[in-house]
């Protein structure tokens, strides 16, 4: 395979399906072969995994979002009571919901791109990388301790770090922490301070392009910016689509920052209640786990159509290697 | 490292002082919190809230040496019990997902779509939600008080996260290479050994990493499935520090909360050379 | 093909530990998992210390009881309810349970805990326990719940500050209208750079204290017990002092989480009055600041009226439905509340001890440091001034006590009128309480 080839390769290539599912017709084997055979033997401690300790809580907590169930008494079934009340009768549920799209549609852009932009950087071969690339990875060391409380705290209350700071040039600030207006912006923030796991795949996504498509693209003269845009992106796109997919999940589900910044309450005036932490809220503080349940499975669709959304698009976007 | 090959041209160092300067600058912001809190971690406990200036007066070593025996058991013993459940898991979940991984990007068998469906499925429902129905199930296991409900998913590959982030990965291996050692009379398990584990160093470290740093600080399941003073671990431990319904130690808190951060920093330092490391000099895909 | 030979040996070493992890994990069974099938577990919350104490106690009372062992369960109080919690509908609770106030509610009206009465008074002995304690542990007349300590409701003051500013310190009997003169008297003679008061008016307890000066409560029967118009005066008030800087405005008043102490406005010196629960006097107010801090009775409605504090457990101990252990279990509570050794071990660590028994341990004994006298001196006090106290909270109290937080808020920082507040917060409550 020449390299120059290689190069232009992604870019001209025609986009194609990309499921998981990529088997050619031509080589199908017929059912119940050795094909399927070999594969069930590596997917062999999933499958366990999957009976044993998925499939039974999964379904359990199914059957739980058609019940009121308090944890101390036996649930009650009540069909599909509680789905109807979450839309018809539950204003707190629905500024979950708005609180969660905002961060959403807010944090996995800016972390990513942030990500991104930092990992291609930390791949130069510049001294000294190890230990940014260590340093940049501690705030997401501390993940959801306690101690996050304390920092944003002494860094966006009233007193803290940015209000100093503002005072200098002789603009007051606020309590940027506890503003029903700033407080979830603050939270945003938090997030993308964390980027570095992100990050890190980025830089384990650029290690996997081969050295040679770099050389050769500077030897047609290249800029950087060309080499990123016809090189690096491309070839990244697996992984960017990777990035993109979990970290949607994974802000849908977002639970930690608010609960230990407003110390589990979704305050100032319900402007952080995420929809996991209104979950949480009703299941463990509140008592009502079947409306916990409810809530979790609604989530789960929502989620599953943005995936499948996502799935969908990277028809025209990703690029694979395998095929 | 090879960063002078070239004879550098001014435009080239200024670059290079330039990704410097960013770097740096970076740092700070990255860095400020920490140093706040490290520094704080020496102060006494009515100077901590009050005072602006990070830097501690002195290192007094007190709320160390307080806070690491503030509890019985001391925090010897909850690091041991971290690092034990960390590890376990870590060897778990690189055995299990590289395997469901690999079937997921490379083989071929009927329902793959569904099964694959079912895998992302699984990590899309809050953890909250499932709490309770796995502790009933590992309660009639018999499993409470003991690490297997930390450990054990991890080697039966639950964690979808670390399957669907090795599909992508091996995904972006050339299948031409498996064609090559197909026809070299290799198969399944061989090309899976020879091939694709090999050429998947960066995300098996990556997986590593992450797996150790995520377990160590996994504090909800800790909580909830070991109940006893001896088997407690350092970030169920930790949160005692901060208690509404008295003393505050928030000294304590911060000294804990700086050396929680040493074994999972060394572990990112010394393993993220791995990764850099990685693929680029191997030379395989010459 | 060149493979690093570093790599295969740690692809090797690997795959060893993999299948050597399951192993060693089996093998790493806690010895204490299979004791504790024949031991009777107790399960408590707080800080270390408070932890350590407790699980202290539970180590004498197996050395002198050879044929019981206690099995002590910490937990940090944040998650000790999720995991109560959790292990209620795993069906794996432990047998004497440390609960608090509005859990006995929720978990006794659900059948999780079981009735004492008939360990009293043969097993359990409740006659040195105050009355007015053991009431707020009973559910309709049955008692769930055998109060460990007291804990009073106080209006702290920062003597360093009033000092300064030449004010005088505040009386025992004293209205929210001084209260309010006060605290506007700071914010003038500070020339604005402090605040008067904290601002509690999303806190029930603090609403409680008004409620009750007023002949009214929380709650009564599983219900609101106060007219719309005094929650209205509440927020009134709360307002008005806001505008002038005789409290704190809404955002500092929503950075200053209750039970946080370091973030709240007394020990941030932002505020020179607030409420302080007497045990946390010392741990979360004293002990964090350089100035001096004293606290007395809470204002009242009208000079000779009532005063609305009273003296409440600041936690219970309670049998789990499902013990297997009860006769047991209920023995250790009552050496646990009553005990000598109990009373010397945990001191005023939770407040003075609920039982007149405890107590006088602690009196005899001549080793009172300042600040335990100072909480004596105002238990005596506010003994002495309280008026009947509430019931049992009803099971949903948690859940009204976050909506009046929120409301709170909402009104503070002006989303909504107060008119609209009340009305919202009425309704809301009522339908929490009711369990809709």
């Amino acid at each position: 395979m020449s390299t120059s080839t290689e190069i232009s390769a992604p870019a001209g290539r025609e986009p194609t399906a990309d499921g998981p599912d990529r088997s050619t017709p031509a080589t199908r084997p017929k059912p119940g072969s050795r094909r399927d055979r070999v594969a069930y033997l590596f997917l062999a401690p999933w499958f366990v995994g999957l009976l044993l300790l998925t499939a039974g809580p999964l379904l359990g907590s199914l059957y739980l979002s058609f019940t009121k169930f308090n944890l101390l008494q036996p649930p009650a079934w009540t069909g599909f009571g509680n789905y109807l009340k979450m839309f018809t009768d539950d204003p707190r549920y629905l500024q979950s919901l708005k609180v969660t799209f905002i961060y959403v549609v807010l944090t996995v852009p800016l972390q990513l791109g942030f990500a991104l932009a930092v990992a291609v950087m930390l791949n130069r071969p510049l001294r000294g990388m190890a230990w940014y690339r260590s340093i940049y990875y501690i705030p997401s060391l501390l993940g959801g301790s306690v101690a996050i409380a304390v920092i944003w705290g002494q860094l966006f209350d009233d007193d803290g770090v940015l209000n100093s700071f503002l005072a200098f040039f002789g603009v007051a600030g606020r309590s940027w922490i506890s503003s029903p207006d700033t407080a979830l912006y603050t939270l945003v923030l938090l997030n993308i301070w964390q980027f570095g796991s992100p990050m890190v795949i980025f830089l384990a996504g650029l290690k996997q392009i081969p050295q040679e498509l770099y050389d050769a693209a500077s030897v047609d003269g290249a800029s950087s910016w060309r080499r990123f845009r016809s090189v690096t992106v491309p070839l990244l796109t697996p992984i960017i689509f990777f990035n993109v997919v979990l970290q949607i999940i994974q802000a849908f589900q977002a639970f930690t920052p608010a609960y230990v910044v407003s110390g589990g309450s979704g305050g100032p005036s319900d402007s952080t209640l995420f929809y996991t932490l209104y979950l949480y809220q009703q299941g463990f503080t509140n008592l009502n786990m079947g409306y916990a349940s409810a809530m979790a499975w609604v989530l789960l669709l929502i989620i599953a159509t943005f995936t499948l959304i996502n799935f969908g698009l990277a028809r025209r976007w990703v690029y694979y290697e395998d095929r | 490292m090879t960063t002078l090959q070239h004879t550098p041209t001014d435009r080239r160092r200024a670059r290079r002082w330039l990704t410097h300067l960013a770097l740096i600058a970076g740092t700070l912001v990255m860095v400020y919190p920490l140093l706040w809190m490290a520094g704080g971690s020496f102060k006494d406990e009515k100077d901590i809230f009050s005072q602006l200036n990070p830097f501690p007066s002195s290192l007094d070593p007190r709320n160390y040496i307080a806070g690491w025996t503030a509890t019985d058991p001391t925090f010897t013993r909850f690091y041991i019990n971290s690092l034990l459940i960390a590890v376990l898991a870590v060897a778990g979940n690189v055995i299990a997902c590289t395997l469901t991984a690999y079937a997921f990007a490379r083989l071929e068998f009927r329902g793959k779509k569904v099964f694959f469906g079912i895998m992302l499925g699984s990590i899309m429902l809050p953890a909250h939600a499932l709490l309770i129905p796995q502790y009933v199930l590992f309660f009639n296991l018999g499993w409470v008080n003991t690490y297997l409900p930390l450990v054990v998913p991890n080697f039966l590959a639950t964690d979808a996260f670390f399957i669907f982030l090795m599909v992508q990965f091996i995904r972006t291996i050339p299948r031409t290479l498996d064609e090559a050692a197909m026809i070299d009379g290799c198969g399944k398990v061989r090309i899976f050994s020879r091939i694709i584990l090999p050429l998947t160093g960066p995300v098996l470290i990556t997986t590593m990493i992450f797996t150790f740093i995520w377990t160590y600080n996994d504090f909800f399941a800790q909580l909830i499935y070991l109940s006893y003073p001896s088997s407690e671990t350092v970030p169920v431990a930790l949160r005692r520090f901060v208690d509404a319904t008295g003393d505050s130690s928030y000294g304590q808190l911060l000294a804990m909360s700086v050396l929680s951060l040493v074994p999972t920093f060394i572990v990112f330092l010394l393993a993220q050379r791995r990764i850099v490391e990685g693929i680029a000099t191997t030379g395989l895909k010459g | 093909m060149t493979t690093p030979i570093g790599r295969r040996h740690f692809l090797q070493a690997g795959l060893t530990a993999g299948i050597l992890a399951p192993l060693l994990s089996a093998c790493n069974l806690d010895p204490a998992a299979k004791e504790a099938k024949e031991s009777v577990r107790f399960s408590s919350y707080g800080d270390p210390t408070k932890l350590g104490l407790r699980g202290k106690l539970a180590g004498l009372y197996t050395s002198s009881h050879p044929d019981v062992k206690i099995v002590f369960e910490g937990t940090a109080t944040a998650e000790y309810w999720d995991k109560l919690a959790t292990q209620m509908a795993g069906g794996n609770a432990p047998d004497v349970i440390n609960i608090d106030a509005p859990r006995i509610g929720q978990y006794g009206a659900a059948g999780a805990l079981q009735t004492l009465q008939k360990y009293i008074p043969d097993t359990i002995d409740t006659k040195p326990i105050d009355h007015n304690l053991l009431v707020q542990g009973q559910l309709k007349g049955e008692q769930f719940g055998i109060p460990v300590a007291m804990s009073t409701y106080s209006m702290g003051y920062d003597v360093t500050v009033l000092d300064q500013l030449g004010l005088e310190h505040p009386k025992e009997a004293w209205t929210w209208t001084e209260f309010a003169a006060l605290a506007n008297e700071i914010r003038q003679k500070s020339g604005k750079k402090i605040y008067g008061a904290e601002d509690p008016s999303g806190d029930t307890a603090s609403l409680q204290i008004f409620l009750r000066g007023k002949g009214e409560d929380l709650y009564k029967d599983g219900t609101l017990a106060f007219a719309d118009s005094s929650l209205t005066e509440w927020f009134e008030y709360w307002a008005a002092l806001r505008a002038t800087g005789g409290t704190i405005p809404a955002d500092i008043a929503a950075q200053a989480k209750y039970g946080d102490w370091p973030t709240g406005p007394l020990v941030k010196k932002q505020a020179a009055l607030a409420h302080i629960q007497t045990p946390n006097l010392k741990g979360g107010f004293q002990d964090l600041t350089e100035h001096t801090i004293d606290i007395t009775l809470p204002p009242r409605n009208t000079k000779d009226g009532k005063c609305g504090t009273f003296p409440a457990p600041s936690s219970f101990l309670s049998l789990n439905a499902r013990s297997k252990r009860a006769d047991d279990g209920a023995a250790f509570m009552n050496w646990f509340a009553n005990g000598e050794e109990a009373a010397k071990t945990l001191r005023l660590i939770s407040g003075p001890p609920a039982s007149a028994a405890g107590r006088d341990v602690l009196l005899k004994g001549s080793d009172l440091s300042a600040s335990e006298k100072q909480v004596l001196a105002y238990t005596d006090l506010a003994l002495k001034n309280s008026s009947a106290p509430p019931q049992a909270s009803p099971a949903a109290s948690t859940a009204v006590a976050d909506l009046l937080l929120k409301t709170s808020q909402d009104v503070a920082f002006k989303k909504i009128s107060i008119k609209q507040g009340v009305q919202k917060f009425v309704a809301d409550a009522r339908k929490t309480l009711d369990g809709k």
